[in-house]
């Protein structure tokens, strides 16, 4: 018997190994070091992944190493599909880099933790003067968290090619976006829309989905209620799914897969932001920038979603002083002008503007810098900590329509009762 | 050169022969030697498991793990009240039972077939290990493109053959078998190896008496083979159940759980529970459940294996 339990006692401390534990602690650096000593500045962003242009934005943010000789800069690069969780990890554990680059659906999260410095007195008369409106969204709680890095916009564009190949026009509302889908993908072969449409992109499939409510008057909240079920969204969704069922989308494609097809001239039109559209065009001979045509989303209202990105100091940081140095640095004019000709068609902390020969070179820009006058994150206001419960909960029924066949209303009402439930109201 | 058996042991210590020096070592070597591996367990699993159980009674967020208040069983009734978690549930049994009977089978098929003398064997059992081998973050993304609706190769050759195209990652009536195929695909190779080497054990004569018996090669597997195998695909029963139940990274690569929850196991909601939600107390009280499954498991094979020996005893 008690040979028996010794075993039994042996099998499941072999069982246990499936629970994982999770540690913490460590204190973070004091970050008293003055600027002027220089060191190591970690810099995590997803960016320095991309293709070329991952690059040019590198050589603008390290420019920072002739300002301050005595400073490296060191890049964190993580994949955009495990930044938040990959960063929260670090951060929890009181570590981390000591710059970072924040997309602002996770800023009210970092915000409530107080794992980010708050910047309020970093930038001097001169600087804050020159910050444009974008910089209210690195806003939390009365404290500058962030600063505005760029802000991307949305439009609907295509490859030109393609669409005098299948006979069609640059389509201005859903009926010929979908009909000029389907004659791409008969006349061509290759698929005529992409969109990302699954669970597995959750996060920053919710940024993208955001156009359709958006496009047709909805949202996620309203006057502190959330209002995932009203008539215009359910209208998006209905839209949503037409496109879905067409045939001609490239269903089951990630964003990774379908940008590939793009950027090979093997896609028709897509609905994504000038910073994805840049980094496919850019230094590409098979779709030069001058083969991509663009326009306002073709939906009932101008709005659209914009995904926000901020740049702010890790509160635990090895070297705070010299952090707070760079973003100092980083938001005089030269800096800035340097940001602008890297980050292309977006809009970045300042007014700068990418020279007259980028968008002599990608015709398509000013097509998206329009677009900001119309745009809107993706945090549902008035729940920002509470987004990514809400967006699992709305996008999970979505994909009970798309996939499923649910009718768009029930699911959205079923959204709704449990979006309440989770953000607790 | 002959060994007199007799005389073998000579000039080794007999257990009558040890002094009381002697005794208490031996006495103690046992727990001498299993220190070493008890204060690793201590240290690496029993500590973090421990932490892990009372994180799933505080509010502990993920960026804040040491932070959390005690909120006594909140999370246990926030998770058995979610009609969710009963889905995640049964996605993870279903999962699990496909994964280890179609990998004992997928397994044992193979590990009789590379047990015969054929020319080409040590290659073949070169390739059939590969899936094992290969690294599962590789596999899983070639398997997405494999699967892909427009252009991966399984539609094609689905649509050649005039069983038309599928999502086979999109639609929730194909996600689950897909995953359970690739899981199946993925770790066959083990139960492979672990059948091929008990088969090797299996004395040559009783093949021969079997078949001067006139016996065919059915009855030979059924009445030889079979019986010898059983201890073995026991344990590596209980084994691939453990790792079905934990598995991860195939099912998170290939779906994220999805599509419509179709394959999101209890593991899954762990991860985005904790990663995702950033919720750790939530997260560490779905693993706690998902600890109970792996010990109701080892239970039932303890269960059965005594069973098993009480059937032996009487025959």
């Amino acid at each position: 018997m008690a040979r028996r339990l010794s075993r039994l006692a042996a099998a499941t401390a072999a069982a246990v190994l499936a629970l994982a534990g999770c540690g913490g602690g460590g204190s973070g650096g004091s970050g008293g070091r003055p600027a002027a000593e220089g060191g190591e500045l970690v810099f995590a962003n997803w960016q320095w992944l991309e293709p070329n242009r991952g690059d040019q934005i590198w050589q603008a943010v390290s420019a920072y190493q002739r300002a301050n000789p005595k400073a490296t800069l060191k890049q964190q690069a993580i994949p955009r599909g495990d930044y938040e969780s990959t960063l929260k990890t670090q951060l929890g554990a009181r570590g981390g880099p000591d710059l970072l680059i924040i997309p602002d659906t996770f800023l009210p999260e970092l915000g409530d933790s107080g794992i980010l410095e708050p910047l309020d007195d970093v930038l001097d008369a001169d600087r804050r003067k020159a910050l444009n409106a974008t910089n209210k969204g690195g806003m939390y709680k009365g404290k500058q968290l962030a600063y505005g890095w760029e802000v991307v916009n949305y439009a609907l564009f295509w490859n030109t090619s393609l669409l005098t190949q299948a006979g069609v026009r640059p389509p201005t509302d859903m009926p010929s976006l979908v009909a000029a889908a389907k004659a791409i993908k008969d006349r061509t072969g290759q698929p005529g829309f992409a969109v990302r449409h699954q669970i597995r992109e959750e996060t920053p499939w919710w940024i993208d989905f955001a156009n359709w409510p958006y496009g047709f008057g909805g949202g996620w909240s309203a006057g502190g209620k959330l209002t995932v079920d009203t008539p215009e969204n359910v209208a998006a969704v209905k839209a949503y799914k037409q496109m879905y069922d067409s045939g001609a989308m490239a269903v089951g494609d990630d964003a990774s897969t379908f940008r590939a097809k793009f950027k090979q001239g093997k896609l028709g039109m897509m609905i994504d932001n000038s910073s994805a559209l840049y980094t496919m065009v850019n230094g590409n001979t098979t779709l030069p920038s001058t083969g991509v045509g663009a326009a306002a989303l073709p939906f009932p209202t101008p709005r659209s979603s914009q995904a926000g990105f901020f740049v702010g100091v890790n509160k635990n940081a090895k070297n705070k002083q010299l952090a707070k140095d760079w973003i100092r640095w980083f938001y005089g004019a030269d800096a800035q002008d340097k940001a602008a000709a890297a980050l292309g068609a977006s809009v970045i902390g300042t007014d700068a503007r990418p020279p007259a020969s980028f968008v002599t070179a990608n015709p398509w820009v000013p097509v998206f810098q329009k677009q900001a006058a119309n745009s809107a994150g993706a945090v549902v206001a008035g729940f920002e900590s509470k987004t990514p419960q809400i967006r699992h909960a709305v996008l999970t029924e979505i994909e009970k329509v798309l996939v499923s066949g649910e009718d768009p209303a029930t699911a959205l009402k079923r959204a709704q009762q449990e979006a309440e439930k989770v953000a607790g109201k | 050169m002959a060994v007199d058996v007799a005389t073998a042991g000579a000039g080794l210590p007999t257990r009558r022969g040890r002094g009381p020096r002697g005794r208490a070592g031996h006495r103690a070597a046992p727990y001498v030697f299993a220190a070493g591996a008890a204060v690793y367990l201590a240290l690496f699993t029993a500590t973090p498991l421990l932490n892990g159980l009372w994180l799933s009674f505080t509010d502990a967020k993920l960026l804040d793990p040491t932070g959390g208040e005690f909120v006594g069983g909140d999370n246990y009734g926030a998770l058995l009240s979610d009609p969710r978690f009963y889905d995640s549930l049964q996605v993870t049994v279903i999962y699990s039972l496909a994964t280890v009977a179609g990998s004992l089978l997928a397994g044992t098929l193979a590990a009789v077939a590379l047990n015969q003398a054929f020319r080409g064997r040590a290659l073949a059992r070169a390739v059939l290990t590969f899936p094992w081998a290969a690294p599962t973050v590789a596999v899983s993304l070639i398997f997405v493109w494999i699967f892909n609706n427009d252009n991966g190769i399984l539609n094609r050759l689905t649509a050649a053959v005039g069983l038309g195209r599928h999502g086979w990652l999109t639609e929730p009536g194909w996600a689950l078998p897909a995953v359970t195929a690739v899981s199946i695909w993925k770790v066959f190779p083990f139960v492979m190896l672990v059948v091929l080497a008990a088969l090797q054990t299996v004395p040559q004569e009783l093949y021969e008496s079997a078949r001067v018996d006139g016996a065919g090669g059915y009855v030979v597997f059924r009445r030889i083979v079979l019986p010898h195998l059983v201890p073995t695909l026991r344990v590596v029963a209980l084994l691939m159940t453990i790792w079905s139940l934990r598995r991860f990274e195939i099912i998170w690569l290939l779906t994220q759980g999805g599509p419509v929850d179709a394959t999101n196991t209890v593991v899954i909601d762990v991860y985005r529970e904790a990663f995702v939600n950033s919720d750790l107390g939530l997260s560490a009280a779905t693993g706690a459940i998902g600890l109970v499954l792996s010990g109701i498991a080892t239970v039932v094979y303890f269960v059965l294996e005594r069973r098993a020996a009480r059937k032996e005893a009487q025959i």
